[in-house]
């Protein structure tokens, strides 16, 4: 019996192994967007994991893994940019230079995107509230669907396309090639 | 072309969520079509820039300057910050200007330069007072010779004293 039950709680350890591994990037990068801060990004990142990991010791269950730790995430972000603390030392950090920003083994698409077409949308993300964002990031970054978007974050499916539309005109203004250059 | 689709359309129709006449309407109108590609093409960008960035890492020293600086810039500091300033510096001013008109404690009583042990002593025991005094306890003769600058020749526990006079 023993043995079993060591038999399940390392192919549980094994299931969260992978787990971490599948989705430890994702979720680092979706709360290093959200917050702009690398060490809290980590601190929220590793809170998540052992959200995750204490839901694993409570035993198996259908839970689609990948939207419940976005969540997860995106609430835990939502809490630390509420809290009194970062709102005292972070008021300004929608001000933080994002010029020159670094971009890890890019894409053909991202080779193709300017200098000044990528400084244009980070200070574009930077203007947008926070719920802007999440939903932009939610739904393009990340990939889920309007309606499991309005899911996560609790709010409903009409104002997910709200929050996507203005998201999406202001890339849109930013990215307008100026008359100069027609 | 008369009707084309609004912003807001164009965005729906971008979610796939437009209605048939109006992805109809897309299809024929030139116009339409270019906006619709200029929003297509500014969300593919975005989201781009936004998966394959890595924000450089915040210094934390400039954060906390800058909030600082910040906190200054807002219009409510702004006002009170320049008050507080001139109240403390009333408050200071205050506390200096009585602390240096304000008499020390006691000064008042303060003896004049001259006064001295023997000006205790005489006004204490004038020489009337004094006779009184010694009267009522005339058995001690000791206290007679002292008065009167001696010294008795027979202390008071029957030894002689060799420097009487």
């Amino acid at each position: 019996m023993q043995r079993m039950v060591g038999a399940c709680a390392s192919q549980g350890a094994d299931e969260y192994d992978d787990l971490y591994r599948q989705h430890h990037a994702r979720i680092g990068r979706l709360c290093r967007l959200l917050l702009r801060d690398d060490h809290e990004a980590e601190d929220v990142t590793q809170e998540v994991f052992v959200v995750l990991y204490r839901a694993y010791l409570r035993g198996p269950r259908l839970v689609r893994w990948a939207p419940w730790l976005t969540r997860v995430a995106v609430n835990a972000c939502h809490g630390r940019r509420r809290s009194r603390w970062w709102r005292l030392w972070h008021a300004d950090s929608g001000a933080v230079d994002v010029a020159g920003v670094p971009v890890q083994d890019p894409t053909p698409e991202a080779q193709a995107i300017t200098a000044e077409q990528r400084r244009g949308v980070l200070a574009v993300f930077n203007t947008l509230s926070l719920r802007q964002q999440e939903v932009f990031l939610l739904r393009y970054v990340e990939g889920y669907s309007t309606d499991e978007v309005a899911t996560m974050l609790g709010i409903r499916p009409g104002s997910v396309k709200r929050h996507l539309f203005r998201a999406t005109h202001a890339f849109q203004k930013a990215l307008r090639p100026s008359r100069g250059a027609q | 072309m008369i009707g084309c689709l609004r912003d807001r359309t164009l965005v729906r129709l971008l979610y796939e969520e437009g209605s048939t006449r109006q992805q109809r309407h897309l299809r024929r109108c030139a116009r339409c079509s270019e906006q619709y590609a200029a929003l297509s093409r500014a969300r593919d960008v975005a989201a781009t820039v936004l998966r394959e960035a890595v924000l450089r890492p915040v210094d934390r020293m400039a954060l906390a300057g800058r909030n600082v600086g910040g906190l200054f810039q807002r219009p409510a500091v702004r006002v009170i910050a320049p008050l507080g300033v001139a109240a403390a510096f009333a408050v200071a001013l205050i506390v200096v200007l009585r602390a240096a008109t304000m008499p020390v404690a006691g000064s008042g009583a303060r003896p004049p330069a001259g006064f001295s042990l023997d000006d205790v002593v005489a006004s204490a025991f004038t020489l009337d007072d004094a006779g009184d005094w010694v009267d009522a306890d005339a058995d001690d003769l000791r206290w007679q010779a002292a008065l009167g600058g001696q010294r008795p020749c027979e202390t008071q526990d029957g030894f002689s004293d060799p420097y009487c006079n």
